[in-house]
């Protein structure tokens, strides 16, 4: 069985159509805030509600430009999963293993890891694409389900939005702007 | 690759830096100071100057009562009440929705 998965990313009208008609061209963030998350390359949702959220906040901020959403099909046989509990354990190991061989202080923020790991141990060879959770306890529980941040017990909950990374365009494989 | 295929990938990388040679780990050592010690060239970042930061929304985050006694003062003075507001501490630098992935 082959893993695929419809992403969703907003950005600027002209960059979406840029992203839509180049085949090599992907839209690589460059925002400060990457070292938190998932580092360098273009970041998608997994859903359409999430896509719309952050295609508002981003009108929101800079309202005189358009923003539009663009959404891919994207292969996930070369996934790097975050959200796996074994490949996350393993990937600790690797890096504490690597910064005490260094010699380095480990204590930095993913995404950095990330970079170090694609920039050096032949992670692009081996993934196009990365997953994670993000941790959103501002969104509203006052759906069709309740729930609680502060609780300690397991219960269902939309308080997290699944983000993917895609850090080379080989894993895309049709896309298309929204309507 | 599946979940197995991925976790040899990464036992392997801890097998090879296990056994890596000077060579190897200055190279490893130079790829750290490239993507870990260097800061990200940012083009969205939002600067915030100290003289903005009533344009922004902030809130009252802690208030601190002070009281020291005569006992305790250096000067001569019979008491003195300090009242900390502490407003807006970290109002810009905090991790919240508003700042979370400005990428997707």
């Amino acid at each position: 069985m082959e893993a695929k998965a419809i992403l969703y990313h907003s950005n600027k009208e002209d960059e979406c159509k840029k992203f839509i008609s180049k085949k090599d061209y992907l839209i690589l963030s460059k925002n400060s805030k990457d070292d938190i998350w998932l580092g360098k390359g273009m970041y998608f949702w997994d859903n359409r509600g999430n896509a719309n959220w952050w295609n508002q906040k981003q009108s929101k901020r800079k309202p005189n430009e358009v923003y539009s959403i663009a959404v891919v099909n994207a292969d996930l046989c070369e996934l790097l999963d975050l959200t796996d509990f074994d490949i996350y354990m393993k990937l600790e190991e690797l890096w504490e293993t690597a910064c005490k061989k260094m010699k380095k202080n480990s204590s930095v923020p993913l995404g950095n890891k990330l970079n170090f790991f694609f920039d050096s141990y032949g992670f692009e060879t081996m993934y196009a694409i990365i997953k994670v959770y993000g941790k959103y306890n501002s969104t509203p529980s006052q759906g069709l389900f309740k729930f609680e941040y502060s609780s300690m017990r397991a219960e269902p909950t939309i308080g997290v939005k699944c983000i993917f990374n895609i850090r080379d365009k080989r894993c895309i494989i049709e896309k298309e702007l929204v309507n | 690759m599946d979940k197995n295929e991925s976790l040899a990938f990464l036992q392997s990388c801890i097998d090879s830096i296990n056994v890596a040679t000077l060579d190897e780990i200055a190279l490893l050592q130079k790829a750290y100071e490239i993507n870990c010690v260097a800061p990200i060239i940012s083009s969205d970042f939002e600067f915030v100057h100290p003289c903005d930061l009533s344009t922004h929304l902030y809130q009252r985050t802690k208030v601190v009562n002070m009281k020291i006694s005569k006992t305790d003062c250096i000067m001569n003075v019979n008491e003195i009440s300090w009242n900390y507001n502490l407003e807006g501490i970290s109002a810009n630098n905090e991790q919240s929705n508003e700042n979370l992935s400005y990428a997707a």
